[in-house]
């Protein structure tokens, strides 16, 4: 992981003692476009109880202009920690996800993407279009 | 994408036959063409897309263009113009009224005596028959109203009339069609007859067919009519585009409708 | 569209404490601050920053959205109920506008 994200992630999250294992970021490993990647994140061995549930995920970039991608929080009223969204990628990058669980124990995972660009795919603006 | 995982039902010869069944005689432009998929039916552009689109698509959650096919039924419905009337005071329940028409367009019109597409037909409604003003092109209204019309043929099969005074237009658009142009100097068909199914860096070369209009383009983060779609084509191999409306996309966009003859409706398609 | 336009999908009737996916999409641009427009003007960001689905003013799930969020946010999360009621969904602008919709749900 590089420097600079491990810094990031400590001021945001206020920790860094996170352990392999856990998150389950599913992803495709070659995005057909940077501009719609779907994301899912989950813990699937968290039972979701009042006693033991997972708190929040985050989702962070490494190669994105901007490294934020989506922080979640729950509560035990989730039944299951698991989201899906659609997330833009710059470019090939790792997306690193970290979880934070009601025990105060601490989880990431990062997975790897690659994302095609296309010959044609740079926006052009023509005058009279919107 | 294998050749198998196309979403349509294969096309077998027999619904193409009627649709250009009574162009056979020797005199028809198709017997001159030669086929530009060798003999391989069309393949909608849904099918040179990965599967991560296609699911934005085919989701009836997801398809960002959805939102203007509802956009356009409430436009539809909404009474506007001197006269107060709506597209529905005379048309009514469009599903039973609209079905099939949007795969007729463009088509010739003899009252006015040039062709005319689904956008300037509808403008034409909304300025003689309703009292209201034109939609200008590309805005949302007449972008959702097209989508909605053109939504109502979802699963028709592209049907376009090229007999006659259309004949003219088609001619025309198939030269527009072949000819290099831009400083890339690029004909459509070189690309789009020639190397469909290829790749072009990471785009994969579409058929170049016209049945998902309007499309959502997520590059647009928009919807966008066949004309927008040119001007970006036309842009993209550094030509000067033309006019929205004009007589050259509206020619264009005859024959690669007629290209796409009996390739089902897609609108609102998603695309790249 | 002038209007953001919001969609829900969730299950109108399950059991008690039923675990059910919840799928929400608004329809927004979510310009993300790095784009440029036609003459030059670097667009400002405008998304949604914020996502809050409550049920019976409690609440269930939150999410933070950052630039990389694409356009038209669709957000899936799960959720279970011991009662019937209602479930509250905010969408939080930069623009201040909060977008709002809400769903019955039926505990048989």
């Amino acid at each position: 992981m590089p420097e600079w994200l491990r810094t990031l992630v400590r001021d945001r999250l206020g920790r860094f003692d996170f352990t392999e294992g856990r998150v389950v970021l599913e992803m495709p490993n070659r995005a057909d476009t940077g501009l719609s990647v779907p994301l899912s994140v989950s813990v699937p061995d968290s039972p979701m109880t009042e006693a033991d549930y997972v708190k929040s995920l985050h989702v962070f970039s490494t190669r994105n202009p901007q490294p934020l991608i989506s922080d979640y929080y729950f509560t035990p009223r989730s039944g299951v920690a698991r989201v899906s969204q659609r997330i833009r990628l710059a470019q090939t990058q790792h997306v690193y996800g970290f979880a934070i669980m009601s025990d105060d124990t601490a989880w990431m995972r990062a997975r790897h993407v690659t994302v095609t660009l296309g010959a044609c795919a740079v926006e052009i603006f023509l005058p009279d279009e919107k | 994408m294998k050749p198998g995982s196309c979403p349509w039902p294969k096309r077998s010869a027999l619904p193409i036959l009627p649709a250009l069944g009574f162009l056979a005689a020797a005199s028809s432009p198709v017997a001159e063409e030669p086929d530009p998929f060798g003999g391989e039916y069309p393949l909608s552009g849904y099918h040179y897309m990965g599967e991560q689109v296609r699911a934005l698509q085919d989701d009836e959650f997801l398809n960002p263009g959805l939102f203007a096919v509802e956009y356009g039924g409430e436009l539809w419905s909404a009474p506007t113009g001197g006269k107060g009337l709506s597209c529905q005071s005379c048309h009514e329940d469009a599903s039973e009224s609209m079905r099939r028409v949007a795969a007729r367009y463009p088509q010739f019109d003899e009252e006015l005596g040039s062709l005319v597409n689904l956008e300037a037909r509808i403008n034409e409604m909304l300025t003689v028959y309703m009292d209201a003003p034109a939609l200008p092109r590309e805005s949302d209204e007449l972008l959702s109203l097209t989508a909605f019309v053109t939504y109502q043929s979802r699963g028709i099969p592209v049907d376009v009339d090229i007999s006659g005074e259309a004949e003219r237009y088609w001619r025309e658009g198939r030269e527009f069609y072949r000819q290099r142009r831009g400083q890339l100097n690029l004909a459509c068909n070189q690309c789009h007859d020639d190397l469909a199914g290829f790749n072009l860096r990471g785009d994969r070369i579409s058929q170049g067919h016209v049945n998902g209009f309007p499309v959502y383009r997520l590059m647009w983060n928009s919807m966008g009519s066949r004309h927008r779609m040119f001007r970006w084509c036309n842009w993209a191999v550094r030509a000067e585009p033309h006019e929205l409306g004009s007589r050259e996309y509206l020619s264009l966009e005859l024959y690669l409708a007629w290209r796409s003859s009996g390739l089902p409706i897609e609108a609102p398609a998603v695309r790249p | 569209m002038t209007k953001a336009r919001t969609r829900l999908s969730l299950p109108p009737v399950v059991q008690k404490g039923e675990v059910f996916e919840v799928k929400t999409l608004v329809t927004h641009p979510m310009d993300n601050g790095f784009m440029f427009s036609r003459d030059g003007q670097r667009i400002p960001r405008r998304i949604i920053h914020r996502f809050e689905a409550s049920f019976n003013g409690e609440p269930v799930f939150r999410a933070d959205w950052h630039e990389a969020v694409s356009p038209n946010p669709f957000m899936s999360f799960h959720a279970s109920v011991q009662e019937s009621g209602k479930f509250d969904f905010r969408w939080y602008d930069d623009d201040g506008t909060v977008h709002a919709a809400s769903a019955e749900i039926e505990v048989a």
